[in-house]
């Protein structure tokens, strides 16, 4: 939701003064401040919870260890392009991992819930009646491919504007406004192929559909 | 010509308000006239608040990574905090001055019966450490300090000196003992009083730095 500020702004200023004055403590404050957020859009990435735990630790380890090389601005961002760029890269090796190992079953339990699913079955007419229509929207967002999921969740769920998006993924303003565009696109296909009718807030028939 | 362009990823930028000026009037005005873009438009508002609404997942377990201090930093603080508070009471007392006009009969190195004995000879002193004795005294142990230890151990004028030349920690720390300057001028023990100070506040704030507040 928008109404997700940025908590603790003037927080943040102190602890990163004292950081970037050489006082490493203060990186726990930080870390502590905004560790809920992190694992959150970690988790809403990888969609494993464990997976999501890891990458947020090596995230702050690598900050940690860059935290000089911090220039100003949202320490909170920072942190948070760090993040993204990690699980981006771990998505990116289940992908190959994946990919190369088609005949093998998997034993890597990460594998299976990081790998991203084959494109969903085209349109089917089936009632969804009794699914929470919040998981149904957390399958919707595991359809999306990465880096649009990743525009999303940084806009509806973390609350950043357009340019702080930019700087996180390190791409141009155009971009995320097609990247986040796309990506709330394909949840809303997503959840109307599965019965979903917008603007009444529940699941109905699929053989309702909409008029387009 | 009337190319009507529906809107398409404008429609998100303009749901959160990343449109410029130009653009969002442009936006607003094929919105007043189209029911399509203004349906999609509803799309999405509504996309947009179910992820938003999604739970907010809690790790299992802290994440947030812990410093260790390095081991030999606690104790280090803890003995120089010590030895600063020991310097500065050993300079303390060494600059407190006693009349003492007995001469030197203690033997070298004879300790705790020399420091009693010499409690018994002089008169006892208050608890609490005065300030400083007459300026004669303090001149003459003044200029007694500047000769090298080896004259001092040896100054009639400084008996338990004799006795009690071996070491900054041998300070008898009881009351009635106000000892005359020892072999090692006062103005050391301040020296190493402040001195470790120094690395014990050093020390604390190393320790801080790493625990945070």
């Amino acid at each position: 939701m928008l109404g997700r500020a940025r908590v603790g702004a003037s927080d943040e200023q102190q602890l990163v003064e004292r950081l970037l004055g050489g006082d490493g403590g203060a990186f726990d404050g930080l870390a502590r401040l905004y560790e809920r957020g992190l694992f959150a859009h970690a988790y809403r990435l990888l969609r494993d919870p464990a997976t999501a735990e890891d990458a947020v630790q090596d995230a702050f380890l690598l900050a940690y260890r860059g935290r000089l090389t911090f220039r100003g601005g949202s320490f909170k961002a920072w942190l948070f392009r760090i993040l993204t760029n990690r699980c981006l890269d771990v998505l990116r090796d289940a992908r190959r991992r994946a990919a190369s190992s088609l005949d093998a079953p998997s034993s890597d339990d990460d594998d299976a819930a990081i790998a991203e699913p084959a494109d969903p079955a085209p349109a089917v007419d089936e009632f969804v009646i009794g699914r929470e229509l919040g998981s149904l929207v957390e399958a919707a967002l595991a359809t999306v491919p990465a880096e649009q999921r990743a525009a999303v969740l940084l806009r509806d769920v973390q609350g950043f504007d357009y340019e702080e998006i930019a700087r996180i993924t390190n791409t141009e303003l155009g971009t995320v406004k097609s990247r986040i565009h796309r990506g709330r696109v394909a949840v809303r296909e997503y959840l109307i192929r599965r019965g979903w009718r917008a603007g009444t807030g529940g699941p109905v028939a699929a053989s309702e559909g909409r008029g387009r | 010509m009337n190319e009507r362009r529906h809107l398409e990823a404008e429609l998100s930028a303009y749901l959160d308000g990343a449109l410029d000026a130009r653009e969002r009037v442009e936006a607003e005005t094929h919105l007043q006239a189209c029911a399509l873009c203004r349906a999609r438009l509803e799309d999405l508002r509504q996309v947009s608040a179910l992820i938003a609404a999604l739970p907010e997942p809690a790790p299992r377990r802290s994440l947030v990574p812990h410093a260790r201090v390095p081991p030999w930093l606690v104790p280090a603080r803890w003995a120089s905090s010590v030895a600063a508070a020991a310097f500065g009471l050993v300079f303390v007392f060494s600059s407190v001055q006693v009349p003492l006009a007995q001469p030197a009969s203690a033997p070298a190195g004879r300790l705790e019966s020399g420091a009693a004995q010499e409690r018994d000879r002089q008169p006892p002193a208050a608890p609490a450490p005065s300030p400083p004795a007459p300026d004669a005294q303090k001149r003459s142990t003044a200029r007694l300090a500047t000769p090298s230890p080896g004259a001092a151990f040896f100054s009639e004028a400084r008996p338990t000196a004799v006795a009690r030349g071996l070491g900054p920690y041998d300070v008898s720390l009881t009351t009635n003992e106000r000892q005359p300057p020892l072999t090692v001028p006062p103005l050391a023990w301040l020296v190493a009083a402040i001195a470790s100070a120094a690395v014990a506040l050093g020390t604390h704030r190393a320790i801080r730095r790493v625990r945070g507040s």
